[in-house]
This record gives C-alpha cells, structure tokens and sequence, in this order.
C-alpha cells in the first residue's frame, strides 16, 4: 500500500497557484485512492504508448470502437465485482452469454417481437443465476466449481437449442440496439457507463452494497450479526445472470446474428477486469470504479495490439498474462509470501 | 543461579514506525529454567519474543547463545541454534498423524518408503519423555488442544530445541487439559530445557515460573523469583496502577425472569438442561472442555439444533430457528471466536458496529454518514473503545479493543439478552476489567447476560450466580455465597 500511496500524490506543490487550485488538489489527493491511481497511471501509460506506434489510435472513432467492443463484458463485469466482494465467483457468464443470445434470436425468429425475446431472455439468466446460487448456497458447493459445472452445462444447451447453427436477427429494434448511437455514443456503451455508475452508488452508498461487503469479509460474523447471507447470495448470483443476458442481448444486436459459441473466454476478460479493479479474492474489498478501468484496460490493449498488427492469437496469450497480472497484484496487496 | 545461561539479551531496543516498542531489556533464559514472561498487550512481551526468536532484529543491543555473541538473522538461524517458538496458533498438519507431525521434514525411511514401525516407534518415544500417553498414529485432528500442543512441543524437540518460547500456550485450555501440559512442561525443564512462558494467566505464571519478568511500556519493571509474589502484586506491576473494581458486587435482586429453558437437549452435547435468568442478571455457566456449556449458546441463538420441553427468552416460546429471529427477539451473541466469528478484520470499526442492524443508519436504502457517525461515536464513548477514528480498519486494534466492538455490535436498545461464549479469551489484564465492567452496567440497567466459560476465576469474578457442566448436564447450580473458584472446579470435576 505504501508505495502505491505515493504514486497517488500529485506533484502539485512547486509554485503556488490560486487557492481554488491547491483546494482541488487536496481533495483529488484524499478521495483518489491508490489502487484507481496505479490503474490510471497503467492506462495511461498503454495510451501514450499506442499512441506513438498507430496514429489512428487517439482518433475519436477509434476510441469510441474501443468501448463498444468491451461494452459485452463491461455490462457484466460491475455485478461480478459485487459476486467477488460477497466471496463468490462466477465463472459461467460467458456461457450465459451465449445461450441467451440463442434463444433470444430464436424467439425473435419464431415470433417477430423484441419485448418477448428480450424479456425471455433475461428470464433465461436469471434463471441461470437460480441454478447457479442454489448449488452454492443449498447445496455448499464452491462456487468456482458450480459455476465451471455450470459454464459447460450452459454451453451445452446453447448448442442443442440451436442445433450448433448460428441463428441470424434480422429484428430492426435489435439491430438498432446493438449499432444505434446516441451523440455518436453507441447504446451499449451508454448502457454499460450508466450500469457503472449505478452500481458504485449501490456498493459505496446502500445498505445492500455494505451487507455485500460484511458478507464477503466475514460470512461467520455476517451470519451471527443476524444477516440472511442466502438471500443476498441468491441476489447476487441472479442479477450477475441477468446481465449476462443483458450482454448477450447486446452482443446479438452487435453481430447482427447469434452463434452458440458466443462469448467463449468472456469469463476470465470479466475476472480479469474485477481483478484488476483491486477486488479482492478473498471478499470484502472491491471496487466498481477500478472494475471500469479494469475494462477499459483489457479494451485499450485489445485494440492497441490490432492496431499495431500483433497477430489475434498472441492477444489470447496477452489476456491469461493480465489475468495472472491482476492475481499477483491482489497477492502483493495481502504482502509477499513469507519465509515459513 | 548455577545453571548454564543457554540465551541472553541485553540492552535490546526496538522501535516500529516511530514507537519505541522495547526500551532497553535485559533478559535470560538457562537450562531447566522456566521464565515467565507478563504485561499487557502492547508491552512488548512479543516484540522481545521475536528479538529472541530471529523474527526480528532488535536496533541496538546484543543477544549471546552460550555466552558467545550472536546475530539471529532469521527464524531458521535460530532454530539451527535450537531456539524455537510455539506459537499461540498452533502450526500443525492437522488430518497427518501425529508421528508424522513430529518428524516432519525428518521421516525415517529407507529407500524412500517411510519405515512406519520406527516412525511410531521414535514418536512414542519422545511423548512419553513428555509424560504424554498418545496414540502416534492418530490424525492431529482428533486431539485435544493441550496434546496438540504437546505434539508441537514434541516436534521441537525432535528438532534438537534447548530454548523454547511458549506463547499463551493455555490460552484456550480447559483447567484439566492446562495440568497436563503443565506436567509436559514439568519434564521439558528436568531435561535441561530452557523455556520462555508467555502468559496473561498469572495463576498459571505463580506455579510454573522460576523467574518471571514483566513488562510494562517496553521495559522490564520487574523480574522476581520464584515464590517471593502473590497474584495481586504482579496485577499492579503489570498496570502500574492498583486495580480496582476487578471483584464487583454480587448484591443482585430477583427481579422479572428473561429467560428459562426446561430439558434442553442435543444429540452428543447436552442431556436434559434446565435453566434461569432474570433481567439485571449474570449468570455463568463453567464447565470443562466438552462438558457442553458451549454448545448452549448456539443453540440459544438460532445456528444449532435442539429440543426443550419449555422455552421462554425475549419475545419467544421456542427455540428460534436462525440467528436473525433470535436478534428480533431480543438476544445478542458475542462469540468466543472472535476473529472467525465476531469480526471482519478489514472492515472499518462502524461496519463492524452496525452490522447487527445497518437499518437504523439507513434512509430509504442509502446509508447515511452523519446517523454512522452519530451511532458509532457515541458507542465508542461509552465502550470507552481506543481508535483514531471509526473509519480504522478493525484488524489493526489490540485484541481488548476488538472484543469491545464485538460488544459494540449489540450495544444498542433492541439487545435484553446477551450471551457470552468465553468473552475474554485472549484478552489482556486491563481490558478484562474493563470488560467485567461494562457488563455490568449493562446488568444493572436491566440486561441479562448469560456467560459460558471454561475459566472458573471468570466464572466467579464476572457472575452472580452460576451453574456448573460436566458431561453435557448440569451438575449444580452455585448460588452467590458459594460462587468461587474452588467450588465451580469441585462441581465440574
């Protein structure tokens, strides 16, 4: 941490500008904390770097390209930071991702109406995320391996359901959902930001957010405390399926078509972006405002390596690397293993 | 002393961050020698144990094994030397057997297959040099503390240990089980041993200690021999300051019952208990490890199944079902387990303080700051807790200060019934009392509290009136003219 803590001070006391500057300062320094500031600086860094090697980088477009193509995972990386905080992992939103996205595009196809695939579909996640907390929760399975269980039960179903074919949606509400734009930013960008702004407000400011947090810090303590940890667990669990429906809607609006192999990998671009975020594995320390720069990090490096020509199967390469980057930091956090 | 001087301090000092946590101590340790060493917590008994131990290196002064100058650059420098610490947490492999557990490291084998026979063999061996009948073949698990400890001070000496520092060894043991260890430690000093005894227990301290030092603000204030103290001298030298209030008046009157129990039952913990309290009173339950007084308070607060006859307890009839129903009727719990079960470490002290009820900071579902601040602050106060602010991180307090937010939790008017599961495990001298204290103020304005200790002194300083457990019944019910220490220990036994 102490390190770290100096990286978050700005070097801001060399000449004395007006006071409403220094005030501004010293409220950056006390609220910024420093693991958002060592993510700032990375990010940083990656632009700077891009930047120089393609000069097509920094174009607003391009930026703008940047955050759509994250904004699938983005929409399901804020509520898996809550399921990490409240000492859970979910490894099946990649899966998720995919089913929905089939059966959402066959409901489109079998009754031209939107509304119904849609709601179908997040009823689809949630259902899910049911299936998932009741393995975690009633039945006491680890959630890593319920959710891996589940990731290839999931899977599995995309594929049966859409008899391995990709279904295409022609639906214009849905084409419009994945390409239309607001003042030039795309819907699922909007949508995503505004989930994480959300979100931050619920994990700092509610009472469900610091309930999440207790839980994961303590469940014993948080069950003693008098605190129902089911029903939050459940709570969890079933939103993060939601919205990884939500994600695969939006993906399908994207690609204009739905593949069951949609969204194979998203799993570990999500735990990496939670990870990065400063979340803790071990529950009770997260952040929603890292998990966005976390996202954003995974997007810069994505689009930076294509820019500069790096071949597609090196960035699969790069994405285990920041995952195993992201764990390490959250162990150098905790402090170095010590001499037993 | 004629003895051999096996490890020597002198002059040692060592400063954390700006704090100067020992200030010049001398200290040795010979062989067959017991030193025992006493302070509160943050006199920096533990620091000295990790100068001594390699842990850390003090700033100035020397340590001498065997009269020679040496630099303990690490725990493993030490114990090639054959200093070794057993720490209060035990560092053993629990589903391994015990043998194993011994020679870890060490296994005699031959050809790479380990030569059970003479592993067994060896193991039997050293335990019974230890006074220890245990079975070498037994998983760690299926143990009883104090022989898990034996078994660890076993590895050690396996290892070729001539120091030994013992670190609140019998913090969590029962009367009975502290006696054996004693006896362990008894032949440990007969083989010219050498040993360090770190322990709040004073009584314990009296009867082992050849020497004991204490420690008071990182300097040694006194080291006296064996037999020239009595438990309340070593009390003030430890404070500084004479201790009052640490009996408190048992004068109780009888007024509304706020609890009764008829024929509680558990399978393989208790058979058949019944039991009183009424409001304003303290009532005690002693019992030896695995005489069933720790499983009442589960059972009370909702986390483990039983049957009663009769139930009244707050606003319930019957046993409740979880722990939130039991919080609705009235009850709180402060759990022996306080790191497990009682806290979360990286939470900030308001966290820990309003997780029994977050609702009364919360408008509309948003938590709001000045009704924290309002709530916390004035629990602070009167639980007199010691922090910079609310927003400090929980785990870095001293073990008095976090039991303190423990009781902090249910410090709030919704509690009438608090049950207490050893509630001063691990707790130093000054905050014990402090404790006693607030509980009861908490009595007096009304409260019941229900105590369950395997501490017979607690049982006796804390309590009005107590029931004695042995074998998961009660045995007697003690009332306050015959509430001492001998008479809890007679019924239990």
């Amino acid at each position: 941490m102490a390190k770290s803590d100096q990286i978050a001070r700005p070097a801001h006391s060399k000449n004395s500008r007006s006071a409403l500057v220094r005030e501004f300062y010293s409220r950056l320094r006390a609220s910024v904390d420093p693991q958002i500031a060592g993510l700032l600086i990375c990010l940083a860094g990656l632009i700077v770097g891009f930047s120089f090697s393609s000069p097509y980088f920094l174009s607003l477009q391009n930026l703008t390209n940047m955050l759509l193509s994250v904004s699938v995972i983005g929409t399901m990386a804020g509520v898996s930071a809550l399921v990490l905080v409240s000492r859970g992992l979910d490894l099946s939103v990649g899966s998720i991702v995919g089913l929905v996205g089939v059966v959402v595009a066959l409901v489109i196809e079998a009754t031209s109406s939107a509304p119904l695939g849609i709601a179908v579909g997040l009823v689809t996640g949630g259902v899910c995320g049911i299936l998932n907390a009741a393995l975690f929760v009633n039945v006491g399975i680890n959630s890593i391996i319920v959710t891996i269980g589940t990731l290839s039960i999931f899977r599995g179903l995309a594929f049966v359901i859409s008899e391995g074919q990709t279904v295409n949606v022609f639906n214009e509400f849905m084409l419009e959902l994945g390409a239309g734009r607001i003042y030039g930013i795309p819907y699922s960008v909007l949508l995503m930001l505004v989930l994480f702004v959300i979100l931050h407000v619920v994990a700092t400011h509610t009472r469900v957010g610091r309930t999440l947090y207790a839980i994961g810090a303590n469940p014993r303590a948080s069950r003693l405390s008098g605190l129902n940890i089911g029903i939050y667990r459940y709570g969890v669990f079933v939103m993060n399926g939601i919205f990884a429906g939500v994600a695969g809607i939006l993906l399908i609006g994207q690609a204009a078509t739905a593949v069951p192999a949609a969204g194979i990998g998203y799993e570990l671009l999500v735990v990496t972006a939670v990870l990065l975020g400063g979340t803790s594995l071990h529950g009770g320390e997260g952040r929603i405002a890292g998990t966005l720069l976390g996202v954003i990090i995974i997007g810069v490096l994505s689009n930076g390596m294509t820019l500069i020509g790096i071949n597609s199967y090196y960035q699969i390469i790069a994405h285990g690397t920041l995952l195993l980057l992201a764990v390490a930091l959250d162990r150098l956090r905790q402090g170095l293993p010590k001499d037993e | 002393m004629s003895k051999t001087v096996l490890l020597a301090g002198s002059g040692l000092r060592k400063a954390f961050g700006g704090v100067q946590a020992v200030r010049g101590v001398d200290f040795t340790v010979s062989a067959g020698e017991v030193h025992a060493l006493v302070g509160e917590n943050g006199a920096g008994k533990s620091t000295l144990v990790k100068m001594l131990s390699g842990v850390v290196e003090p700033d100035s002064g020397t340590i001498s094994w065997l009269d020679k100058p040496v630099a303990l650059r690490s725990p493993a420098n030490a114990r090639a030397l054959g200093i070794q610490v057993i720490h209060q947490e035990l560092e053993l492999m629990l589903p391994l057997s015990v043998a194993e557990n011994i020679f870890l490291g060490a296994l005699p084998s031959r050809g790479g297959f380990v030569n059970r026979r003479k592993l067994y063999g060896k193991a039997r061996e050293v335990l019974e040099g230890l006074g220890a009948s245990i079975d070498p073949a037994m998983p760690v698990r299926d143990l009883y503390i104090a022989d898990r400890q034996v078994v660890e001070i076993a590895r050690a000496l396996v290892g070729n240990a001539r120091v030994l520092f013992l670190d609140e060894p019998t913090a969590a043991l029962p009367p009975v089980e502290t006696q054996k260890l004693m006896a362990a430690i008894g032949r440990l000093r007969e083989q010219g041993v050498g040993l360090i005894y770190v322990s709040h227990k004073l009584d314990e301290v009296i009867q082992i200690g050849d020497r004991i030092s204490v420690m008071r603000d990182g300097r040694k204030v006194a080291e006296l021999e064996r037999g020239t103290t009595t438990r309340e001298s070593l009390v003030e030298q430890i404070l500084g300051r004479e201790l009052k209030n640490l009996t408190l008046e048992k004068g109780h009157k009888l007024k509304d019952k706020a609890v009764r129990v008829e024929n509680l039952r558990a399978a393989g913990a208790l058979e058949g208990v019944s039991f009183d309290a009424g409001k304003g009173e303290i009532v005690g339950f002693f019992g030896l490890l695995g005489a069933g007084q720790s499983a009442i308070p589960e059972i009370l607060f909702g986390f483990r199944d039983a049957d009663a006859d009769a139930v009244e307890m707050g606003t319930l009839n019957q046993l409740p079902s979880s722990p939130a129903q039991a919080i609705r009727a009235g009850l709180g719990f402060v759990p022996s387990d306080r790191k497990g079960a009682g806290l979360a470490l990286n939470l900030p002290i308001w966290e820990n303080l309003l997780m029994t009820d977050l609702g009364r900071v919360t408008r509309g579902g948003f938590i709001r700051r000045e009704l924290v601040d309002a709530e916390c602050n004035a629990i602070v106060d009167q639980l007199d807790i010691r922090c910079s602010s609310i927003d400090q991180q929980t785990g870095n307090l001293s073990g008095g200060n976090q039991q303190k937010i423990v009781l902090g939790k249910w410090h709030h008017d919704q509690t009438d019934i608090l049950l207490l599961d050893e509630p001063t495990r691990g707790v130093d001298v000054g905050a014990k009392a402090e404790i006693y204290r607030l509980l009861h103020a908490y009595a007096a304005s009304g409260g019941c509290c229900l105590v369950f200790s395997s501490d017979a002194e607690e049982v006796a300083t804390l309590c009005n009136r107590a029931y004695a457990m042995r074998h998961g019944q009660i045995t007697r019910q003690i009332d306050p003219s015959n509430l001492d220490v001998p008479n809890l220990i007679a019924a239990a036994l």
